[in-house]
């Protein structure tokens, strides 16, 4: 006799409660659930000018010893490049000298430095707000991994 | 009260069957089973999924999201588990696309991709291929692998098919919400000072590398078109129940309408959702096929054959170069602007003869 209106509260609550979870606990994503990328954050102008938050990785050049900003992407690839934020949170893997793979670990990041031309000693991790269109930058937060 | 209830009771299954009536797919022409064909050949080609590169990630980059089932595991998969499941999810979109016991073969994928993913997203960021997946499961509820399949599948009464169908529509209406609604609570402010777009436009811009197509020139757009913008999408993503409880072709029109959307998000964004082409060409393709190939042998084996040498190609990658594929298939931003530009050209003869042509009296 219900069986209809059971069925219907099963599939709100099936579908319903990831969604929540996510807007009202922030980064707590149910997986698997059926929720796609909001993306909600906004950007506020000011009169002239939009300032917003960027991620971006530097290195030291080989040749000219400049620092200089490198391709994400190719940096953590295979790891796609979404998750550059991810990866940073956990310090790029190298917060846990004790662990075994710690050393390889460092190695392989050493190999993506020199095959982007970067010297291989270590890489830095910037934050900054950056203002279009006067593009001036300002960072807000940097950190550096040495790898030697 | 017990009237009330009855009523309630009714108006519910009222709805659900229209919802089944107006998803509902033929299993009786061949629309299905040629969808299922490119559907194989589609991911086959582009999207196949790799997980092998887990490899060369160390656990201590594990860190999955507290609410991801993978946290019961410890780290990430074994090397021999990663290559296992890279060669099983070739085979199975072969068999998929062959249609030797689709509906075993579907359910296997679905699972196998569950998984694996799951890993993946051990990382920390959780990306939202889930409906691309559930198609998988659909085709193992469906009547997709009965003809034009090399070890067919039982025919199953059309009841369990438009179910799937229905749920599935129901997840795609219900997923484009979940993008949609959040983004209407924050960007519909009715404030000329803030932007939701161009937060997705400069993050992707300067951040990911997303420059090309017409992205360079979405700088020059005004922010009050922008505003507007910030109204439309939200509005629109959170619709998709209006359209599906509406009619047939309002549910088409609106899939439709959401192909143009991903086209836009394709040339301005640079983002290609590209998967999402089969998800809702689910509902917008079988009935171009059934019009168009019907069941015509004559490509059949030619697909079959490129469905083997693009399998081949993705085995032989995996097993030799511990890569994705022999030959790499760049899957360029222009790939997905031509598949998404197809997918509303194959639709707009029946949108048009829909909506827009004027009727005889």
């Amino acid at each position: 006799m219900y069986k209809n209106r059971i069925m219907f509260v099963i599939l709100l609550l099936f579908l319903g409660t990831p969604l929540i979870s996510k807007m009202l606990f922030r980064g707590k994503e149910i997986y698997p659930s059926i929720v796609m990328p909001a993306g909600v954050a906004t950007l506020k102008f000011d009169g002239s000018e939009m300032t917003f938050k960027r991620t971006q990785l530097y290195a030291y050049d080989k040749k000219s010893n400049a620092i200089k900003p490198i391709d994400n992407s190719r940096f953590i690839n295979p790891i796609p490049s979404q998750y550059l934020k991810h990866v940073s949170t956990n310090d790029f893997g190298l917060n846990n000298k004790e662990s075994v793979a710690f050393v390889e670990f460092k190695k392989w990041w050493r190999d993506k430095l020199r095959e982007q031309s970067c010297r291989d000693s270590l890489f830095i991790f910037r934050e900054t707000r950056l203002s279009v269109p006067s593009m001036s930058e300002k960072v807000i937060y940097e950190k550096k991994y040495q790898l030697y | 009260m017990k009237k009330n209830i009855n009523s309630t009771e009714f108006r519910i299954a009222e709805r659900w069957n229209a919802i089944k009536a107006f998803t509902s797919i033929s299993s009786y022409g061949y629309g299905l089973a040629w969808y299922r064909i490119i559907f194989g050949i589609f991911f086959l080609f582009y999207g196949t999924w790799y997980w092998s590169w887990l490899a060369q990630i160390p656990d201590t980059l594990f860190h999955p999201s507290d609410l991801n089932f993978i946290g019961l595991f410890k780290g990430f998969p074994p090397d021999w588990v990663l290559s296992c499941a890279d060669t099983l999810i070739v085979l199975l979109l072969l068999c998929i696309t062959l249609g030797i016991k689709t509906r075993l073969s579907s359910a296997l994928t679905f699972l196998l991709i569950l998984i694996m993913n799951g890993f993946a997203y051990g990382l920390g960021k959780i990306d939202h291929q889930i409906l691309t997946n559930m198609a998988f499961l659909i085709l193992a509820f469906s009547n997709a692998g009965t003809k034009m399949a090399l070890v067919p599948d039982s025919l199953i009464s059309r009841i369990y098919q438009d179910r799937a169908t229905a749920f599935f529509a129901i997840a795609i209406a219900f997923g484009i919400f979940s993008s949609g609604f959040p983004k209407a609570v924050m960007w519909i402010d009715f404030d000329f000072t803030t932007t939701g777009i161009f937060r997705w436009y400069y993050n992707g811009y300067y951040t990911l590398g997303r420059t090309d197509l017409l992205a360079p020139f979405f700088d020059e757009v005004p922010l009050e078109v922008a505003e507007i913008f910030d109204y439309m999408i939200p509005i629109f993503e959170a619709s998709g129940f209006f359209f599906l409880l509406k009619s047939r072709k309002h549910w088409r029109l609106w899939l439709w309408l959401l192909s143009i959307f991903h086209l836009s998000n394709v040339l301005v964004l640079n983002i290609p959702f590209t998967c999402h082409i089969m998800v809702y060409g689910l509902f917008l393709l079988p009935f171009f096929f059934e019009k168009y190939l019907s069941n015509s042998r004559k490509y059949l084996w030619v697909l079959f054959a490129l469905a083997i040498s693009l399998a081949v190609n993705h085995l032989l990658g995996r097993w030799i170069y511990s890569s994705s594929s022999f030959f790499q298939i760049d899957q360029d931003l222009l790939i997905s602007l031509v598949l998404w530009s197809a997918m509303i050209f194959v639709n707009l003869p029946y949108i048009y003869s829909m909506f827009l042509r004027k009727r005889k009296v």
